[in-house]
Parts: C-alpha cells; sequence; structure tokens
C-alpha cells in the first residue's frame, strides 16, 4: 500500500490554498522491469475528491500521465480556520486513500 | 444514445444529477427517462476522450474540438522541461461560471491528461505535474455552460520518456 497523502494548507483571508502530495507508482504500464523483459503493469490514481467540510468541490479524472507521487494545488474559497479539507484517491487496481485535516 | 454520453454538457449534468442523487442512491436519468442506479463515488469517466490516441481524437471525443482559443484561458508551464517526468502545469480561467478544466498533452500516447470538474467553492486555478512524451504543445480546455475555450503553448522536453 502507498504511503499516506499529505497536505499543506494556507490560508489567505478567505481562500485556503491546498498543496497535496500523494505517494503513487504511477505506472504507465509502458516500462519494462529492469530485472527483466516484462513490463511493469499499469498502476495509476484514476479519480481524485477532493471536499471542504465533507462537501465535494474538485472532482478529477486522471490519466496515467500525471507524475509519479502525483502533485495536485487548488484553491477553496469561503475558507476559514477550523474547516475540514480532505482528499481521497482511487486507482485503477481500486486501492483508495484518504485524508482529511483541519485548516489551521 | 452513445454520442448523447459524449457530449460534456450532457456529461456534466448526468455527474452532477449523480452527486445529488448520492444521497437518495437512485435517480430517474434525465433525457433517457430510465431508472439509473449511482454510486455516490463515481463521477462519470470520459473512457473513450481518455483512451483516444492521437489529440484530434481526443479533442471531439472529450467534445471540445470546436472550443475557442482564448486569454481568459491562463496555461502556465515551462518553456523547457529538464525532467519529461515531472512537468509542472497550472490552469487558470478567467471565465465565468467555469466548470471543468482540462490538460491535454498533444503528442502523449493518449493526449488526454486530465479532467477536473469544479463544483461550487472552488476557485477556477489547478496544478499538477505531468509526464511529456516528448516535446509539444500542451492545451487547457475550459468549459463554461454551453461556452468552451482553449489555451496552448508549447514545452520542449530535454530528456526523452514518458515512462517514469
Amino acid at each position: 500500500m502507498p504511503d499516506p497523502i499529505k497536505m499543506r494548507i494556507a490560508l489567505d483571508g478567505e481562500v485556503a490554498t491546498v498543496k497535496v502530495l500523494m505517494p503513487h507508482p504511477m505506472e504507465t504500464g509502458l516500462r519494462k522491469d529492469p530485472l527483466g523483459e516484462a513490463m511493469v503493469p499499469m498502476h495509476f490514481i484514476h479519480h481524485v475528491v477532493a471536499t471542504h467540510n465533507g462537501r465535494t468541490v474538485l472532482d478529477a479524472q486522471w490519466s496515467r500521465s500525471v507524475s509519479k507521487n502525483p502533485f495536485l494545488e487548488f484553491r477553496v474559497r469561503g475558507a476559514k480556520a477550523g474547516d475540514r479539507i480532505g482528499v481521497t484517491w482511487e486507482d485503477n487496481r481500486g486501492e483508495t486513500m484518504s485524508l482529511e485535516v483541519p485548516i489551521k | 444514445m452513445a454520442s448523447d454520453f459524449l457530449h460534456p454538457q450532457h456529461r456534466l449534468r448526468r455527474r452532477l444529477l449523480a452527486r445529488l442523487a448520492g444521497l437518495t442512491g437512485a435517480i430517474l436519468a434525465p433525457t433517457t427517462g430510465l431508472l439509473a442506479p449511482i454510486v455516490a463515488w463515481a463521477g462519470a469517466r470520459n473512457v473513450e476522450a481518455f483512451d483516444a490516441k492521437a489529440i484530434d481524437l481526443a479533442l471531439v471525443a472529450a467534445g471540445v474540438a470546436d472550443a475557442v482559443e482564448s486569454e481568459d484561458v491562463i496555461l502556465r508551464a515551462p518553456d523547457i522541461a529538464e525532467n519529461s517526468a515531472i512537468v509542472h502545469v497550472e490552469i487558470q480561467s478567467k471565465v465565468p461560471d467555469t466548470r471543468s478544466i482540462l490538460i491535454f498533452a498533444e503528442k502523449n500516447p493518449q493526449p488526454l491528461v486530465a479532467e477536473f470538474d469544479l463544483l461550487p467553492g472552488l476557485e477556477p486555478i489547478v496544478a499538477v505535474r505531468i509526464k511529456m512524451a516528448e516535446s509539444a504543445h500542451l492545451r487547457a480546455v475550459v468549459l463554461a455552460g454551453d461556452r468552451k475555450y482553449f489555451a496552448r503553448r508549447e514545452t520542449k522536453v530535454t530528456l526523452g520518456g514518458c515512462a517514469g
């Protein structure tokens, strides 16, 4: 299982800038295993949802062209200290991971 | 029927309705009149657009081939990327009521890289790091109601390979 999501939130007035790192191999399926002839199977995050106090604000569909250990930045308005920002990803194998943190 | 599903406005409407329907578990589909089961988690993925293997096909499948170039779509990316596996791309829309932002790398094996659907409360700006198979134009498309706009810029990569 990949490492947990990391999230940093900077609040400026009523806008929260959210930077997210999602540890994940993001294998395209086009790369050969360095130890053999076999191709490394495709394995990538294909769906990401971000929430503000539990309400969806961003719904993203991704291809395998998103970089390894994906970085995502977005901005939520109407935010204040104590609000909760959440991120959930799902990959093409059906694995999922979530993180929800309060704005400081 | 199949072409209905590809129309972006139709898809968006279905998706928004799907989210509302997450509360009740089922919804009367707006145009077909069929009772469609809804999974709260699933935004509908435009599989045909993501699978398209050339930019012109991807644009058609995504329903944005007729988008108009606009300065209200701001696409920030490096002129030269030292590592093609990590290209930082930021898209900002100044179009009122922006609902979706799509990013394409025109020479990737499958050019559609990501689709971001923005719901109320989100600023129309997103950044993501992407892989580029080779030097190519990047294209950002913004959907706002019935309007579609795009911006395009070239990014050269000095280290090849999308595989990493």
